[in-house]
């Protein structure tokens, strides 16, 4: 199939699986907020599969975005841009367990950023790392004069090759012969930019891979 | 009023907002949807953009148009505040994205009526 093709297909299909998505997402929410006699457990366990399919959701909109506008699109809200990632990164930590340092800084992380971009772009950061490279893995979040600046590093494992496509990849299927990038750093890179700010990475054969992701807040929305 | 041409996102609201003593009429295209709130005259109408036949916005123009007294409430997958501004430049007072959490649908209805009951 060739590429447009099958850029197209995707965007039709995540128009069409996000409906009933929609239909489902609404039911949990009924039992959650309606249903009486559910334990805790079951309670929490209706939580991660209702994150867990707005994550989808998120994912299909994407989609969605690119194929009709070529670009993603975010929608900022103030928010605290540190319990968001924090709250990501335990998330992606209990899908794909493993050591992660946080790093938060002292700063006020409090500015008008996209909470859908910012989670999936921490789950994105991490879930390649702990996927594809070596311990220990760490992340920063801080300011960078009015910007927001997440940082993943690593103890190495990627290659001068791998980085050089690293952002450039795009539909892949997971464990095919194009190897170790896949959507979600694509992904990344896209979110990065419509949030006006840039995805890079950086190999040092000492220090491992150092990715960066720079975001600018705004552009505040009008409800 | 419910229009949506997903019978299961109708179905989801109408049994969400029975559970609040609502009314609830339901309507899968645009025409039906408009016909509906020109006949039965509900005090908030919810109502998906992306409809068969007479797409959402349309609908809200012509029930402003008609002048009939009704809450509009839009209901849509895209979120961006030029889908926002098309919405209420249509004559909805509220553009609600989906998933819609139920307090967000509760609350936009209640802006509307200013209680928790009624026809829709």
């Amino acid at each position: 199939m060739k590429p447009r093709s099958a850029e197209r297909l995707a965007a039709s299909l995540a128009h069409h699986i996000r409906s009933p998505l929609a239909t489902a997402l609404l039911y949990m929410h009924l039992i959650d907020e309606l249903g009486s006699g559910i334990d805790q457990e079951l309670r929490d366990g209706l939580a991660n599969a209702r994150d867990e399919m707005l994550r989808v959701n998120r994912l299909l909109g994407n989609l969605v975005d690119y194929h009709s506008l070529g670009r993603l699109v975010v929608v900022p809200a103030l928010i605290d841009a540190g319990p968001v990632a924090a709250e990501a990164m335990a998330k992606t930590l209990i899908a794909t367990p493993a050591d992660v340092a946080l790093e938060l800084s002292g700063e006020d992380l409090v500015d008008w950023w996209d909470r859908s971009a910012l989670q999936e772009i921490v789950h994105n950061l991490l879930s390649n790392a702990i996927r594809h490279r070596r311990p220990p893995i760490s992340m920063r979040v801080a300011r960078s004069g009015r910007n927001l600046v997440i940082t993943v590093r690593d103890g190495g494992g990627m290659s001068s090759r791998e980085l050089s496509r690293m952002f450039r990849q795009r539909l892949t299927v997971p464990g095919d012969r194009t190897g170790k990038m896949d959507l979600g750093m694509w992904l990344t890179g896209q979110l990065a930019a419509a949030h006006g700010g840039a995805a890079t990475a950086e190999v040092d054969r000492n220090a491992g891979t150092t990715v960066t992701v720079t975001l600018v807040p705004g552009p505040r929305q009008t409800l | 009023m419910v229009a949506d041409d997903s019978p299961g996102m109708t179905a989801a609201i109408r049994s969400f907002l029975r559970r609040f003593g609502w009314e609830v009429l339901a309507a899968s295209d645009g025409l039906t949807a408009l016909e509906l709130v020109r006949s039965a005259q509900p005090a908030v109408a919810l109502i998906d953009i992306g409809l068969p036949q007479l797409d959402g916005l349309e609908v809200a123009r012509r029930i402003r148009a008609d002048g009939l007294l009704c809450h509009l409430v839009a209901m849509s997958g895209h979120g961006t505040s030029a889908d926002r501004d098309r919405s209420l430049q249509a004559g909805f007072a509220v553009h609600l994205v989906k998933p819609i959490p139920p307090a967000v649908l509760s609350a936009a209805l209640d802006r509307g009526v200013g209680h928790g009951g009624g026809s829709t």
